[in-house]
Order: C-alpha cells, then sequence, then structure tokens
C-alpha cells in the first residue's frame, strides 16, 4: 500500500477537513449548448448547496437540466458543445471551475464520485468487474493487481453482493440489474468520497429492486458521513431518503424545501401538479389530474416564466417577469427555514 | 371440451374463473361469425385457462438437444369482462409481457386456452384468426421504438386497414386517419410527419390511435405509460381511460408502477414466476394482500411522500418495506448463485412477517388470492355448456 492510502481511518471527522461551511455550493450556474438549431439553455442560473451527510434530491422531467448540472459539477461536461457562461462550484470553498485539469482530476472520483443511471451502459461489457472496480485502487492509490483484488471484493462484499469473492471475476452481462447498480455503487464508493451524485440510480430497476437500493445508499451514506445528491424524476424515490428538495424545470430551480414540507404544502404550481397527477385512493374512477402541455423546448425557452404556458395560475406578469427563487414564509410572515419558490404567486399557492 | 375449469390440477393458481361456454364452430364462417357477435357489457369476452410458455433451452448445433425450459408462463388462468380494465403487475421477468403476446397469438402457446368469445384462439387459423387479430390490438411500451422511423404517422396509422382492407375503404383511409388523430388529442394536420418530430407522450398516442384504427373490443398495453415522463403520464392514463368509455373498450393494462394500475383497473392480478400469484379487485389486492410477493410490491415501491395525507406511516402495516433478495430466474439448472423463487419468499416467511404467507410448500408454488365468492365478481357466473 503507497502512501496516500488512508482507507483504514474512520472518515467521518475526515482529515484535512478545515472548511466549514457546505460541503459543495453551486451559485448562479449557466450551461448551455451551441447546436446547429441554436443555442440550448439547459441550465439557467441554479444554486443549491449540500452539506456533509445531507442528502440533497434535484427532481425535475427529462431536459429540465437536474443531470446537465450534476455533469458540471463532475467536471465531465462534452465541452463543445457544452459551455459555461457564468457560474461558480464551490467544494469545500474552492471554485472547481477555475482549477486546472489536473487538480479537478485529482477531485474526480476520489472526492466526488457519481452513479450512473444504466448500469448495463456504464460498465464496460469485455472487462471484468473486479477488474472494473480496481482500476480506481490502480489508478488513484498505485495498488498492485493483487491488492486491488481484494479491494474490489471489499467493496462487494460492502454493498451486498452475495458470494463476493466467487463473482469478482465475472462480466457485467452475468449480473442482474440490481446488483449491476449495485456495481456503480461500489465503484462510486471505493475511494470513500465526501460527495456522491446518483443520476437516477433506480429508474431502470423493478420497484422491488428500487426500495433495496435506496436503502443501501442511503445506510452507506450514513455510515460514510458523504453528501448526496440525488437525482430523480420519480417523487416517490426521494420521499424517504432525501434531507431536502429543489425541483428543477427548465434549467431553473422552482421551488426548493425540506422533502416534508414540500409534499404537505408545495409553493410553486408546477411542484402541486406533479403531486397532484399522482394517481390517489380516493380519487379512482374519476379523471387524473394532468399537467396540460409539454416540457419546454430548451432552444425556445418561454419569456417570463419557463412553466406559465403549462400554469393554471398564469397571468400576464407571469408571461414578462422571470420570477426569482423568493423565500417562503408562513401567512403571518414567520420565516420556513429552507423554503423557496420562483413563483410570482407562491402565496396563493401555499396558502390558498 | 367439458373439461376446461381443471380445477383438480395444481397448476392452476387462479381457481376463482367461471367455466367457459364454448361455441362449437363447424365451418371457418361459423367461427368468424361467433367472433363477430357482439358481447354484453360484463359478460367474459377473454377466459384464459392454464396458459403454458416453455421457452426452450437447447445445447450442441445440429442436434438441438433440449437440456431444459425457461418456464415464462407457467399456468395462467384468468377472466377478462367486457368493458373492464384488468391490470397485471408484477416484476420484470415475471412473464406479463409474455401473457400480452399469447393473448395476440404472437407466440404460440405451449399448453393451455385462450377463448375468445367462446372460440380457443390458440387452435384457430386463417379467416377466423385473422378476425380475431382484429378484435384484439396491442399497445407497446416504448414510444420510441415500436414506430417505424421511415414511416409517416398517417402510414403508421393507416397500416392495419391495408390488411384488412374491410374496415375502410381505399379512398376513406386518410379521413380515418385523421379522425383518430382528432380522437387521440393530435393535431389532425400532423398526418404526414415522422414520429421523430414528436415527444414521447405525442407518439404513445400515435401508437393508441394505431391501435384503435379497427374498432378492437379490447386493447393490451404492455407497459404504456412507464416511458413516459411524470407530468405526462397522467395525460395518457386520461385518454384511454376516455376512449375505453368512448368505445366501449377492454384493457388489459400490464405495468409495474402499481398506483397507476390501480388507478385504472377494476380489478388487479399479480404475477410471480409465471404465475398468477393473486386475482381480485383493487380493494382486495391491495388492502388485503394474501400472496408473500405482494406486500413487497405493492408497497415495496416508494410511496408517494412521508407526511402526506396519501403515506402510510412507519406502523402502518402497508409501509414501504423491500422484499429481500433478487427477482428470482426460472432456470431448473441447479446454480449456486440463483435462488429459487419458494426460497425468496420462505426468507420473508420465516422472518415473522405479518403479511408473508408459506410459499414454496403450496400446491402450485403460490398461494392463491382471496377467491371471488359466487356474483362477487363483475360478470355473472357461467356454466359450461353440456358438462
Amino acid at each position: 500500500m503507497t502512501t496516500v492510502d488512508k482507507t483504514a481511518t474512520v472518515p467521518s471527522p475526515r482529515e484535512g477537513d478545515t472548511h466549514d461551511g457546505p460541503l459543495l455550493e453551486v451559485r448562479d450556474l449557466h450551461v448551455e449548448f451551441h447546436t446547429r438549431d441554436g443555442v440550448a439553455k439547459a441550465v439557467n442560473g441554479v444554486n443549491y448547496s449540500v452539506n456533509a451527510g445531507e442528502t440533497l434530491a434535484v427532481l425535475g422531467e427529462s431536459g429540465s437540466g437536474k443531470s446537465v448540472t450534476a455533469q458540471a459539477i463532475m467536471g465531465i461536461l462534452d465541452m463543445p458543445p457544452g459551455k459555461i457562461p457564468q457560474g461558480e462550484i464551490f467544494f469545500r470553498g474552492e471554485d472547481m471551475l477555475k482549477m486546472s485539469y489536473e487538480e479537478r482530476r485529482k477531485i474526480r472520483g476520489r472526492k466526488i464520485a457519481m452513479i450512473f443511471q444504466d448500469a448495463l451502459s456504464s460498465l464496460n461489457p469485455v472487462l471484468t468487474v473486479g477488474y472494473q472496480l480496481g482500476e480506481m485502487f490502480r489508478v488513484h492509490h498505485g495498488l498492485s493487481k493483487k491488492d486491488a483484488k481484494a479491494k474490489a471484493i471489499e467493496l462487494m462484499d460492502k454493498v451486498k453482493i452475495p458470494a463476493a469473492a466467487a463473482r469478482v471475476s465475472d462480466y457485467p452481462h452475468q449480473f442482474s440489474g440490481g446488483m449491476r447498480q449495485r456495481i456503480m455503487i461500489a465503484m462510486a464508493l471505493a475511494l470513500e468520497p465526501d460527495l456522491i451524485i446518483a443520476d437516477e440510480p433506480t429508474t431502470a430497476l423493478d420497484v422491488t429492486v428500487q426500495a433495496q437500493v435506496m436503502d443501501l445508499l442511503a445506510e452507506l451514506q450514513r455510515e460514510y458521513n458523504m453528501g448526496l445528491i440525488l437525482i430523480t424524476h420519480d417523487l416517490g424515490v426521494v420521499a424517504d431518503v432525501a434531507d431536502k428538495i429543489a425541483v428543477m424545470y427548465a434549467g431553473r430551480i422552482v421551488e426548493q424545501a425540506p422533502v416534508h414540507e414540500l409534499y404537505k404544502r408545495p409553493a410553486h404550481p408546477y411542484t402541486r401538479g406533479l403531486l397532484d397527477s399522482i394517481p390517489r385512493l380516493d380519487q379512482k374512477g374519476q379523471e387524473l389530474y394532468a399537467i396540460k402541455g409539454l416540457p419546454p423546448n430548451l432552444l425556445r425557452v418561454p419569456s417570463g416564466c419557463a412553466f406559465n404556458p403549462r400554469c393554471p395560475k398564469a397571468d400576464d406578469i407571469c408571461r414578462t417577469e422571470i420570477p426569482a427563487l423568493a423565500p417562503v414564509t408562513e401567512q403571518d410572515g414567520t420565516e420556513l427555514p429552507g423554503r423557496g419558490s420562483a413563483c410570482h404567486f407562491w402565496k396563493e399557492t401555499i396558502h390558498g | 371440451m367439458a373439461d376446461l375449469g381443471k380445477k383438480d390440477e395444481a397448476v392452476d393458481a387462479t381457481p376463482n374463473v367461471t367455466d367457459v361456454e364454448t361455441v362449437d364452430a363447424a365451418t371457418e364462417a361459423e367461427a368468424v361469425a361467433a367472433i363477430e357477435a357482439p358481447v354484453e357489457r360484463g359478460e367474459p369476452i377473454l377466459q384464459v385457462r392454464n396458459l403454458v410458455k416453455h421457452f426452450p433451452l437447447t445445447q450442441g448445433i445440429l442436434f438441438k438437444k433440449q437440456i431444459g425450459a425457461v418456464k415464462a408462463v407457467d399456468g395462467v388462468s384468468f377472466d377478462l369482462y367486457q368493458g373492464e380494465t384488468l391490470g397485471i403487475v408484477g416484476e420484470s421477468g415475471c412473464g406479463k409481457s409474455t401473457v400480452a403476446k399469447l393473448l395476440m397469438n404472437l407466440e404460440r402457446a405451449t399448453a393451455g386456452e385462450v377463448f375468445y368469445k367462446g372460440q380457443d384462439i390458440t387452435k384457430l387459423s386463417g379467416r377466423a384468426l385473422k378476425a380475431v387479430r382484429r378484435n384484439i390490438q396491442m399497445v407497446f411500451q416504448d414510444p420510441y421504438t415500436s414506430l417505424n422511423p421511415r414511416m409517416t404517422v398517417g402510414d403508421i396509422i393507416g397500416e392495419p386497414f391495408d390488411i384488412h382492407p374491410e374496415v375502410a375503404p381505399k379512398g376513406d383511409r386518410r379521413r380515418k386517419v385523421q379522425e383518430l388523430l382528432d380522437v387521440v388529442g393530435l393535431n389532425p394536420e400532423y398526418i404526414n410527419r415522422y414520429p421523430h418530430q414528436f415527444s414521447g407522450g405525442q407518439r404513445q398516442r400515435i401508437g393508441i390511435a394505431r391501435g384503435l384504427a379497427l374498432n378492437p373490443e379490447i386493447i393490451i398495453c404492455d407497459e404504456p405509460v412507464s416511458a413516459l415522463d411524470v407530468s405526462v403520464q397522467a395525460q395518457v392514463v386520461n385518454l384511454m381511460e376516455k376512449l375505453q368509455d368512448e368505445f366501449n373498450l377492454s384493457y388489459v393494462f400490464i405495468a409495474h408502477d402499481l398506483s397507476i394500475v390501480r388507478h385504472i383497473s377494476d380489478r388487479v392480478g399479480v404475477m410471480y414466476l409465471g404465475k398468477m400469484a393473486e386475482i381480485g379487485t383493487d380493494v382486495q389486492i391491495y388492502d388485503h394482500p394474501t400472496h408473500p410477493l405482494h406486500p413487497g410490491a405493492a408497497v415495496g415501491g416508494p410511496g408517494p411522500g412521508p407526511g402526506s395525507p396519501r403515506q402510510p406511516r412507519a406502523d402502518h402495516p402497508h409501509r414501504r418495506r423491500p422484499l429481500a433478495g433478487e427477482p428470482a430466474v426460472r432456470l431448473p439448472l441447479p446454480h449456486p448463485l440463483l435462488e429459487g423463487a419458494g426460497q425468496v419468499l420462505h426468507r420473508d416467511a420465516a422472518a415473522g412477517d405479518p403479511g408473508a404467507l408459506p410459499g414454496p410448500g403450496h400446491p402450485g408454488g403460490a398461494r392463491i388470492g382471496v377467491p371471488l365468492r359466487r356474483g362477487e365478481g363483475r360478470g355473472p357466473r357461467v356454466l359450461t355448456r353440456g358438462t
């Protein structure tokens, strides 16, 4: 084992952790893609932060910019055609967008790791899972092949893959979807990162397996005291594990709230619409509430609030002025910590 | 065909089905006439009995020796009544989609019967089979791959008319297609566009329009909303319910999203390892599950949200409870790493789980749901003629 190895130490009071403040802070991030048809504005000023041990769920439909934000944080955005015209991403107080390629490379995988959506296409089909898991240790820690393999078995045990020692030389196609996703989790965990970004980790899985994978992720997060950004479009998945939720629409955060608050009292018509379109027992046989229209085309985002063409509450002001993410308060003005809504009519939505 | 009930056979996991009233058609014309005859609302229109589909596993190149079989569907029985929606839920690999293909006669059943208005469609051929296929249509899961990218929307929706020209004469087709587009909520002017010019929800509407083209009586929907965005799912579900009322359709609705299935279905069947583990009304299935798989499937899926009035609390018996283990693989080959279905269910039972009941020891491998009492189902009991 070489000098950089710190796996033996207990992770929670992390060494060199002098920075107090959020683990990760995204400030006014913009991402655009230059295409033949024009400039697609995928992310238009996103702000969020994650503390150690905290889970932030980013909720949104396809094309809302949730995955692009994650890729920008990881530094794996395709540039070009992608471009970050403005914004800052602070990791432990340092702006990652100003770092050199080598500095970022040291963070990627070691400090911030990512779990990808489709486990089958994210794993290399011609290499054994043991080799792919061990790669992390060989590249970052310079371990020998033999030691790396032992580490890989350890990791597979950690994510509860049965008979890990026997399966370490198997290829990805020999595993089921749930097991493959566990391998992805193991790979992200390998270097004990401070922050994990999970991009739709359960979307491709069966309902019964979804719950297992989420529970595993939550358990490991507690154990390692990691920050977790959970990207999903499924309102159900986030309910049990997240601490706070950010709802994205057309590249903006339209609502931010602690998880229980959001489900109880949504303060944005879009969030309300999403919650209302979940079938409920007392409404069986009736028509489901459906948000009318389609998600916007990012090449032509509607003026004003991007949600206005689909919004039941839309007024003239919504078509001209972009609402800022304003803090949400109780009716009597008491502050609701952590809540924000980017709607001109949030008062009516939450209290009406 | 008097012994169709086969109630004494252990393989039948769903005893709460009526007997089949078969129609013996001597000639093809009689069979077609029976198929075209209308069915009263609430009468069984499709009756499935002990349906089995095994896919053989072979070894060798020249002499393909069969070394086993994947038991995709292993004795499934159920009734579909006219005008109802039967939901079928289950994990991937439990055989739901194979059942759909068997109902469409796209796969040949290994054994068992599918009666459509008293005619066993697994034995039909020629004109009679064509008439059945006209009346049973399918909407596929993935709207991105189930539409031919090189055909215009008009060609896609109009293609069924080429095969069944009696439904729409040639000169009338364009108008018919435009009508269908209007019915599913698309602009009739889109008739010359290609699938890639539409969003996922719009594509699924095109798929539904294609399914409706021949005025079928049954539509089999194989995960019709799984691939769609949350805000669009509700739109498509509403459309399907509207069309059901408008055209008097019966649906077989296959999905793994339990909340949507519960919303749209009159009755729900739970499949596990090629067998129908439970079947009943949504209240029976969701509130009084009797199969050990079931509590996991019903509430194993994450709930809509904590603290919300719809979310069961932690002390609630329906609290999210993940099932242990992987969905078992149905290979008869012994393999140390593949757990059999029995073990998965058994583990739950051993843990003293209140919802768990003995699974593997039970004849038929799966515990049977609360049988419908006489007259409790939607349709009246039909007795076998000439028993």
